[in-house]
């Protein structure tokens, strides 16, 4: 079943490699099957084939990376309105998606989509989307977005953004690119590195750093218009923006008065106050969701820990005991508990620990697992490693237990610096 | 070094207008006296003068004597032919008076000759001397110009070898063959600057010899011209006493013919010729000093010019060892500690070690003597770590460099300190091999 879809996958790959070359090729691979997985039919939607893609096809893909869903078809038959079901022919599904696909005459599409209960045989859900015919792979992502929420509970992440930095010799490129990694467009090019993205809350801007003016130098970019902005240029290095969940401040790091410490700044440049005032090594910030408090690295106690302050730069915790280096902290979106880097024997872990419980669990067995966030839903956190010395994403659930494989379009070019959007407002 | 030569040049120059045709040169500088004796010489001629005068007045007093003999020999009216022989011999005296006379002023034509040649003697050599302090003043010109264009050259030389070094230890890091020609090249440049030293120093003792010699010239010709005027004052003397003697001569033959007008208009010629002697004697005397004087003025100002041509050479000697020296001191610094651009570090570490500060502080030791060069110190990590933690990591190692080279006597301004973090390695293996390498502060050099 597995080979099939993925048969039917690379079908469908290498007819968008003919009609939409420029796009980017996503390869989902699932390492560790979810125990809980739920079995999920979708059936080919009526008309689809007139599409430039089959959403039936993206729909399928996204459930399926998320780890939740096991995507079976146990007949050839396909039903496209409640009445053509005969859910006999279904039975070991717990849920089926029908819909079908109208052409407007305008150019635009409208999909109509239904959820079924299998198993009780009742409908779930159902909605019309209308949109461009070349957004096609939005209206899939909403779909699974929706079927997603419907069956798990939790809002889904499809329709989400994710950006990171490819490189390949001296080019460096900024990428923002749909959560599955296709639809991926440059940003920004130059031939210096580029570091540390960091998503506006609302995301429609990326912060990020840049070498290019000899030293580092926090930019602000629009992703609507383009256009961006030094936010903050001082002498020495200016680094690792974060934003505020209300988006008016960020939290960057400067060396500007000696030790790298910690500052925040309005998002216009203005207003810069210093928070931390260690004299040793202050970075990575990162926004707890109610806006109160910071996470950093700082070496201040010897080596990389984590710990935490207040926005007032009061009350500071050493949060991270375990032995090794521990780094790159991000908030999960309830807030109740953090994922980072954890260093030991030469091996690069991605980690969480809970506020309350203080216990640390490594996420992965090791290697090059660097810089993890979480998806806006918090139930997967993204994360760069290496395959073949060459970095690539990779995002895992945040339970563990499902890992997924993110083989994006340049397959020559370094990965780097992932780091996953917000949900779209 | 350059300069040196054309010193050589000068002073060669100035050692053959002092040497070139003597005998010329005898005679402009006739009359330049540089001693205080000739001096002297020249007032004893002028009291000599003053004493003819004198005795001039005493010829005068014997002549009024002779007229009161004449008054009483008419009594004797039988001596008409004695008359006639009395008319005869004042006619012959009077003669002898005329010829006297002319002789006389044939003598004063003769001084009056005399001294215009020794007016034009002392124009001469008072434009011979204006000269030759022009030629002194253009050569201390052109020899500060040199020694300033010298020093300039000098400078740029040593920087540019400086830069030639830095570039060539750069390259070295890249390509230790090419060091190996670089080096070549640098001690090559340094033998060069060795020798071009050497035949500075031969010029300057060249030129300092050529200048005692013609200070020696110089002493010869204010003899020869002492000398000069010794036989000039001789040879008015001896035209004075020939004066005198035609005077006394018609004075007495005055006397004899008692010829009040011929003897009057002789003892008028007499004294006017001797006052005019006098006058002439007392001006060539005071046109002697001053020309003395004059001399005197400039031998000494020859005499400082020269020692100011020496010193200049000594000086310009002292600086091209100086920047010899400098040179050498930079070669030797480049060719050890200084050519190392970078810092090293163990893991997690941003302080230099205590082998690196040595390297660190002979980079300040340079940056503070050269305040017009600038470095960039680029901090580096390796790939360990976070890209942010490891842009901090490289901002502390390379802002610890900076703050050991201000200790070490650098402005500020002439550092910048920047962070690379892991972004650019120069070994990309997994490995500490590799690791080792990027942990690194790098010295950027660059002129302001």
């Amino acid at each position: 079943m597995k080979g099939m879809t993925m048969i039917r996958y690379w079908m469908l790959l290498f007819l968008l490699c003919i009609t939409l070359p420029v796009r980017a090729a996503l390869n989902i691979d699932i390492y560790g099957a979810g125990e809980n997985q739920i079995p999920v039919a979708i059936v080919p939607f009526d008309n689809e084939g007139k599409l430039a893609q089959r959403i039936t096809e993206i729909v399928s893909a996204d459930l399926k990376s998320s780890g939740h869903f096991k995507i079976t078809v146990p007949t050839s038959k396909t039903p496209h309105e409640p009445h053509e079901i005969d859910f006999a022919d279904w039975r070991g599904v717990e849920a089926m998606a029908i819909g079908s696909v109208e052409m407007l005459p305008d150019g635009r599409v409208t999909v109509k989509f239904r959820l079924f209960d299998a198993v009780k045989q009742t409908e779930l859900f159902g909605q019309a989307v209308t949109a461009k015919a070349d957004q096609v792979r939005a209206i899939g992502h909403r779909i699974a977005d929706l079927i997603y929420e419907k069956l798990t509970g939790n809002p889904g992440v499809f329709s989400t953004r994710i950006a990171y930095v490819s490189r390949q010799g001296k080019s460096n490129r900024l990428v923002v690119a749909d959560s599955d990694g296709f639809n991926d467009r440059a940003v920004l090019s130059i031939n210096e590195p580029i570091m540390s993205p960091a998503w506006s809350p609302d995301g429609n801007q990326l912060a990020y750093v840049t070498l290019e003016k000899g030293h580092a130098v926090v930019y602000v970019q629009s992703l609507l218009t383009n256009q961006r902005r030094v936010l903050s240029d001082a002498r020495g290095s200016n680094s690792a923006p974060a934003w505020s969940p209300d988006g008016r401040q960020l939290a960057i790091v400067l060396t500007r008065d000696g030790s790298p410490q910690i500052y925040l700044i309005r998002a216009d440049g203005s207003d810069l106050r210093r928070i931390t005032f260690s004299g040793a090594i202050d970075t990575e910030p990162s926004f707890s969701p109610d806006g109160q408090y910071l996470l950093f690295t700082s070496d201040r106690g010897g080596s990389p820990q984590i710990y935490r302050i207040s926005v007032d730069g009061k009350n500071t915790e050493r949060l991270t005991f375990e032995g090794g280096h521990n780094f790159s902290p991000r908030y999960s979106p309830d807030g109740k508990s953090f994922v980072f880097a954890h260093q030991k024997d030469g091996r690069f872990h991605v980690a969480v620990q809970d506020f309350q419980t203080r216990q640390m669990q490594l996420l992965t067995s090791g290697g090059w697992d660097k810089r993890p966030s979480f998806s806006p839903n918090g139930k997967l956190i993204l994360f760069a490693t290496e395959s073949g010395r060459r970095g690539i994403l990779t995002a895992i659930s945040s339970d563990g237990r499902v890992r997924t494989k993110k083989n994006l379009s340049s397959q020559s070019a370094d990965i780097r610096e992932p780091v996953w959007g917000p949900f779209l407002r | 070094m350059k300069n040196s030569v054309i010193g050589v040049v000068l002073a060669t120059m100035l050692a053959a207008c002092a040497s070139d045709e003597p005998p010329v040169g005898d005679l402009k500088s006739r009359g330049r006296a540089a001693a205080g004796a000739d001096t002297d010489m020249s007032l004893s001629t002028a009291e000599g003068a003053v004493t003819d005068s004198a005795s001039a007045g005493s010829v005068s007093d014997s002549s009024m004597g002779m007229d009161r003999l004449a008054e009483q020999t008419p009594a004797d009216a039988a001596a008409a032919r004695e008359a006639d022989r009395l008319a005869a011999e004042m006619a012959a005296a009077k003669a002898a008076a005329d010829e006297a006379q002319a002789r006389a002023k044939a003598a004063e034509d003769a001084k009056i000759e005399a001294e215009h040649a020794a007016a034009r003697q002392a124009e001469a050599d008072a434009a011979k001397a204006r000269a030759l302090q022009e030629e002194l003043e253009a050569a201390r010109v052109a020899e500060l110009e040199r020694a300033r264009l010298e020093a300039e050259r000098a400078a740029a030389a040593k920087a540019a070898a400086e830069e030639a070094a830095l570039e060539a230890a750069r390259l070295a890091e890249l390509h230790n063959a090419e060091l190996a020609a670089a080096r070549a090249a640098a001690e090559k440049a340094q033998a060069d600057a060795a020798a071009e030293l050497e035949a500075a120093r031969a010029a300057a003792a060249k030129a300092e010899a050529d200048a005692a010699a013609a200070r020696e010239a110089a002493a010869a010709a204010a003899a020869r011209d002492a000398e000069n005027a010794a036989r000039i004052a001789a040879e008015l003397e001896a035209a004075k006493a020939a004066a005198a003697k035609a005077q006394a001569d018609a004075a007495a033959e005055l006397d004899a013919a008692r010829a009040a007008a011929a003897r009057e208009a002789a003892e008028r010629e007499a004294a006017n010729a001797a006052r005019l002697a006098a006058q002439q004697e007392m001006a060539k005397a005071e046109a002697a000093k001053a020309a003395a004087d004059r001399e005197a003025a400039m031998a000494a100002k020859v005499a400082a010019e020269l020692k100011a041509a020496k010193e200049a050479a000594a000086r310009e000697a002292a600086m091209a060892a100086e920047a010899r020296a400098a040179a050498a001191e930079s070669d030797s610094a480049l060719n050890s500690l200084l050519s190392k651009r970078f810092v090293y570090y163990p893991t997690d570490v941003d302080v230099v070690s205590d082998k690196d500060k040595l390297v660190v502080q002979e980079h300040a030791r340079y940056l503070s003597r050269q305040e017009k060069r600038s470095v960039r110190l680029e901090g580096h990590a390796d790939e360990r770590g976070s890209s942010e933690y490891n842009l901090a990591l490289g901002q502390r190692r390379a802002d610890n460099v900076k703050k050991l080279l201000v200790v070490g006597g650098v402005k500020e301004s002439q550092i910048e300190a920047v962070s690379f973090g892991e972004e650019k390695p120069v070994a990309t293996g997994h490995d500490e091999s590799s690791w080792s390498q990027n942990r690194r502060t790098e010295f950027k050099y660059s002129v302001k």
